[in-house]
């Protein structure tokens, strides 16, 4: 009599689960204010034996450009700089959603580059309703 | 050592399963398609360690050692365990159902000697009536206690000596006192 509520109980609690990670993932188009941006932050690291500082910028551009077809949107031109040796800084238009930027996030940090790794530092949408009206750099 | 192989085992395969979650929770698909290629490999891996493992104990318990006569005491550890008799009678199991089906069988005997009683009595009441009604019926067409037929001299004697015309009937012509 107690496995069979053993075994329910564990499927009770696998449904649950999949339905909490079915509400996280699921991507909802949301409006993103006129003139919002998204700035980013990260920090590349590259396992080269050969000259890393070389290709990091190389290779952090291109992660970068992968990424952000995959949010739609696009690099602000000539906002992506370095801002210390291996730190890197840049703007997206238009503004990412919350679920745009657990994205954006997922596909900086993951493997998805061989020998890079990308740990963001700071991820933030920032909208008119804000009060902040940086330029662009 | 064995134990902690499988110890290890069990904890990377937990592991691996929850960290594909939480690959997939943070959007990262290709770390989430690496950890999951791991849980199935472990998983795979840990089922035919099971399944090889139980063929092992199996084999082991069928194969005998040839030429070698186990000890006494290994023959009585060997022995399968008697199970208590009448189990369903402890006075824990009283409660549960399967008190019912000794009990269900018990009344049906019980009944069953009760209804071949029933029976029995009721074939013999049965019998003593029966038997005293159709004596009864058969004293009615009973044969005369005299003779249908006379005998040779009484009918010399008395060619129609019986006045019920259907004996006469019976008798033939020399009873009915016609020509012969």
């Amino acid at each position: 009599m107690r496995r069979p509520l053993a075994w329910l109980a564990l499927a009770a609690v696998v449904g649950v689960g999949v339905l909490l990670l079915r509400a996280e993932l699921m991507t909802v188009e949301l409006e993103t204010p006129e003139g919002s941006f998204t700035d980013v932050v990260v920090a590349a690291e590259v396992k080269q034996e050969d000259d890393p500082d070389a290709v990091r910028e190389e290779m952090t551009r291109g992660l970068v450009s992968t990424c952000r077809l995959l949010v739609n949107a696009d690099v602000v031109a000539e906002s992506f700089r370095a801002v210390e040796p291996g730190v890197f800084a840049f703007r997206l238009r238009p503004g990412l959603d919350e679920f745009d930027v657990r994205e954006l996030r997922g596909c900086l940090s993951d493997a998805r580059v061989q020998h890079l790794l990308v740990d963001v530092l700071h991820l933030q949408t920032v909208t008119s309703a804000d009060g902040v009206d940086a330029p662009d750099r | 050592m064995k134990k902690l192989s499988w110890l290890l085992a069990v904890v990377t395969l937990l592991a691996s399963g929850g960290y594909v979650l939480v690959y997939v929770y943070r959007w990262e698909w290709h770390r989430a398609q690496l950890v999951g290629i791991l849980f199935l490999a472990l998983l795979v891996g840990l089922s035919a360690a099971l399944v090889l493992r139980r063929l092992g104990q199996l084999e082991g318990t069928r194969r005998q050692p040839a030429g070698r006569v186990p000890e006494p005491l290994q023959r009585l550890r060997a022995a399968p365990v008697e199970s208590p008799p009448f189990r369903w009678l402890r006075p824990e199991d009283l409660d549960r159902t399967h008190i019912f089906i000794p009990v269900l069988l018990g009344g049906g005997v019980l009944v069953s000697g009760i209804a071949w009683l029933v029976e029995r009595l009721a074939g013999a009441s049965a019998r003593a009536g029966v038997e005293e009604e159709l004596a009864a019926s058969l004293r009615d067409i009973a044969f005369p206690g005299e003779p249908l037929v006379p005998s040779r001299a009484e009918a010399l004697a008395a060619p129609a000596t019986t006045s019920d015309p259907a004996v006469r009937l019976l008798l033939g012509p020399p009873a009915a006192g016609g020509p012969r």
